[in-house]
């Protein structure tokens, strides 16, 4: 079971990493969770991360939700090992990501790219990413605006030009 | 299940754990953190200008329109505002473009989405992979400029599933520019028209073999191959054979041509000396009676027409059967002549030339009545001779501006004292040369000539090997002045 092996290696002495979010609140977690972050895993290579990882671009919220994905997903690298056990678990966290992205909402969302990005968590990022893509898609640029509440910064010339551009996007 | 996820538990950050130990089913767990997610999203109050999507970081940015694909970019997200747009032409998101599965797509007409398909290669920036388009069968005209990283196999399918195509033009695109032209056959593109391959990286194509299809397309007018060196014979009928050299590497040329003369003994090669970014001059190969006279017009009617001829009309014939350029014609290629009009962009002009409908006619009429031009242009004309200095010297007393560049395929075309005809021009303004064969002894003549000289640039002039000090002090009154030695890289060929 993933979660047995993710368990064996914390109580094998796995090493404990401290993040702490913008807001202070601090988050314990194994090497192997902190290390999805790319940004993370640099750190403990690097060896700085004895007083603890400080995040200050990352609130406690966001953080939380974070740690647990990272939790979640920290348990298939631990899988690896057995090839049948993997490729399932894999297949039911893809179903559990998807289920989840669904349920992100904007303002989170946003958040949580931000995060994503600035951890580097590839596979974080990419969801989320997609979920945005997928609230994009089959809009025009007007209803995007809308849906994300953006300003349109083009000044009229501008807009001109850009219509004159890209025609086919205005065209019916 | 709230109790749970007390706050303090989620404060020493060990809900993850928690729920490993309690919740021994994935399912369970997951189904929590759906919950927990839920219950955050609700909680979170973020402040509205928190959410500014325009600010996303551009990382981001990429990874959400790379999801996004090429048609839904250009018809939205791409111009939302300037953050989104400025993301939208990041060039890696238009490595792979697929065009194919979208329903916008089917309100489309083809020429809409030709163009969206040219944007979304423009925006490649040369990086592009891989294009899928659904209207491939029908296509007629595949241009792909810059495209370094299109293989050889990619391009060799794509390819194969147009069989309507007339006209395919591969501009600096690696090494499918050689492969391109050993899979076109007559048999597979029985409707190729116009074949165009340009390579900016002069290399002979050795090791690929003799491009024996181009003879069997029976269709086929234009062949233009730029830095391509091999090439064989037998062209089918109509066809305009023409090669570019860039200036650089005409050297490379020499041997090129031989090969081609040799084997295309019945045909005449033309070598269309490019200036940077002109466009090809068509050079035709066959001669047919009625066209000869073009040969004879005099060089000085030819100049005193161009000069008349409103918008760069003329010069080329409208079929590629009449040739404007006939071996022994000693006559302009693309010139431009006229009085106090900026020079449009050689390849505007270039196109304008060979689409011009210059007849017999209209050209002999308005050969006469000169005096007063005052611009003169001479691009990649190369068959140019001196003689238009002098000529031009007696036409256009009051010539004012003069540039003449690359003329000719030998910058050393003109050893006689014909330059020194520029020395008439006693209001002259501005005179570029480059890649005139003028010493510093002629240089220094027109110097003297033109006194009203306020700019003058020569390059690239054989005979112009070093410039001294009494050229320099008799060029001191001139404003804009460079002088630029002769060097050997820019050395040419012997055709």
């Amino acid at each position: 079971m993933a979660a047995a092996a993710a368990e064996a290696t914390t109580d094998g002495g796995g090493k404990m990493i401290i993040l702490i979010s913008a807001d202070g609140k601090r988050f314990e977690v194994t090497e192997a969770v902190a290390s999805q972050s790319q940004l993370i895993s640099n750190m403990i290579e690097d060896d700085c991360t004895e007083n603890g990882v400080r995040l200050p671009n990352v609130d406690g919220d966001i953080l939380t939700m974070v740690v647990d994905y990272c939790n979640m997903h920290a348990g298939d690298a631990a899988a690896a090992g057995d090839t049948m056990k993997a490729s399932s678990t894999e297949e039911e966290l893809k179903k559990f990501d998807a289920e989840l992205v669904q349920a992100l909402e904007n303002p989170v969302l946003f958040k949580l790219i931000l995060a994503a990005n600035f951890l580097n968590i590839k596979s974080l990022l990419d969801m989320t990413c997609q979920r945005v893509a997928d609230m994009m898609s089959g809009k025009t640029p007007e209803q995007m605006r809308e849906t994300f509440s953006i300003e349109n910064d083009f000044t009229p010339e501008e807009e001109a030009a850009i219509r004159q551009e890209n025609a086919w996007a205005f065209d019916d | 299940m709230p109790h749970l996820y007390s706050a303090p538990e989620r404060e020493t950050g060990r809900i993850a754990h928690a729920t490993r130990e309690r919740f021994a089913s994935a399912a369970v767990k997951q189904a929590c953190m759906v919950l927990r997610w839920r219950n955050q999203m609700e909680s979170m109050l973020l402040p509205p200008e928190s959410r500014d999507w325009s600010e996303l970081p551009m990382d981001a940015f990429s990874v959400i329109f790379a999801k996004l694909g090429a048609i839904e970019l250009l018809m939205g997200a791409g111009l939302v505002c300037h953050s989104w747009l400025h993301a939208a032409k990041l060039p890696h998101l238009w490595q792979c473009v697929e065009m194919v599965h979208h329903e916008a797509l089917s309100l489309k007409e083809p020429i809409v989405m030709s163009e969206m398909a040219r944007a979304a290669v423009d925006r490649s920036d040369g990086r592009l992979e891989a294009f899928e388009g659904q209207w491939s069968p029908k296509l007629k005209r595949l241009c792909l400029v810059s495209c370094y990283s299109v293989y050889k196999e990619a391009f060799i399918e794509f390819i194969a599933k147009c069989p309507l195509i007339e006209d395919i033009a591969l501009i600096n695109c690696g090494s499918v520019v050689f492969h391109a032209l050993n899979v076109i056959t007559g048999k597979s593109f029985p409707q190729l028209k116009r074949f165009e391959l340009r390579t900016a990286f002069e290399r002979p194509c050795y090791g690929f073999d003799v491009p024996l299809g181009i003879p069997t397309v029976r269709h086929l007018q234009h062949l233009i191959l730029g830095g391509i060196i091999d090439i064989d014979n037998e062209e089918p009928p109509a066809l305009t054979l023409i090669l570019l050299a860039s200036g650089s590497a005409m050297s490379s040329r020499s041997s090129m041509l031989r090969t081609l003369r040799a084997k295309c003994a019945k045909i005449k090669i033309r070598v269309a000396v490019e200036s940077m970014d002109a466009l090809p001059v068509p050079v035709p190969e066959k001669l047919s009676p009625e066209t000869r006279d073009w040969s004879e017009l005099p060089l000085d009617a030819l100049s005193v027409v161009f000069g008349k001829l409103p918008r760069h009309r003329g010069l080329h014939g409208r079929r590629p059967r009449v040739p404007l350029v006939a071996p022994s014609c000693q006559a302009a290629s693309p010139m431009v002549m006229r009085r106090h009009v900026a020079l449009a962009p050689p390849g505007r002009v270039a196109e304008k030339l060979r689409h011009g409908e210059g007849r017999r006619g209209p050209l002999r009429r308005e050969a006469r009545g000169v005096q007063g031009e005052e611009d003169l242009t001479l691009y990649s004309c190369r068959n140019i001779d001196g003689d238009v200095f002098v000529v031009a010297g007696k036409a256009c007393r009051r010539m004012k501006r003069l540039h003449v560049r690359w003329c000719g395929a030998l910058p050393a075309y003109f050893d006689g004292d014909e330059p020194v005809g520029i020395a008439t021009m006693r209001e002259l303004r501005h005179l570029t040369l480059e890649g005139i064969g003028v010493s510093q002894e002629k240089l220094m003549a027109i110097v003297d000539g033109c006194p009203q000289l306020d700019l003058l640039h020569v390059s690239g002039c054989p005979g112009l090997a070093a410039v001294d000090d009494a050229l320099q002090a008799k060029c001191a009154g001139i404003k804009s002045l460079t002088l630029r030695p002769y060097q050997e890289l820019e050395s040419s060929i012997a055709i």
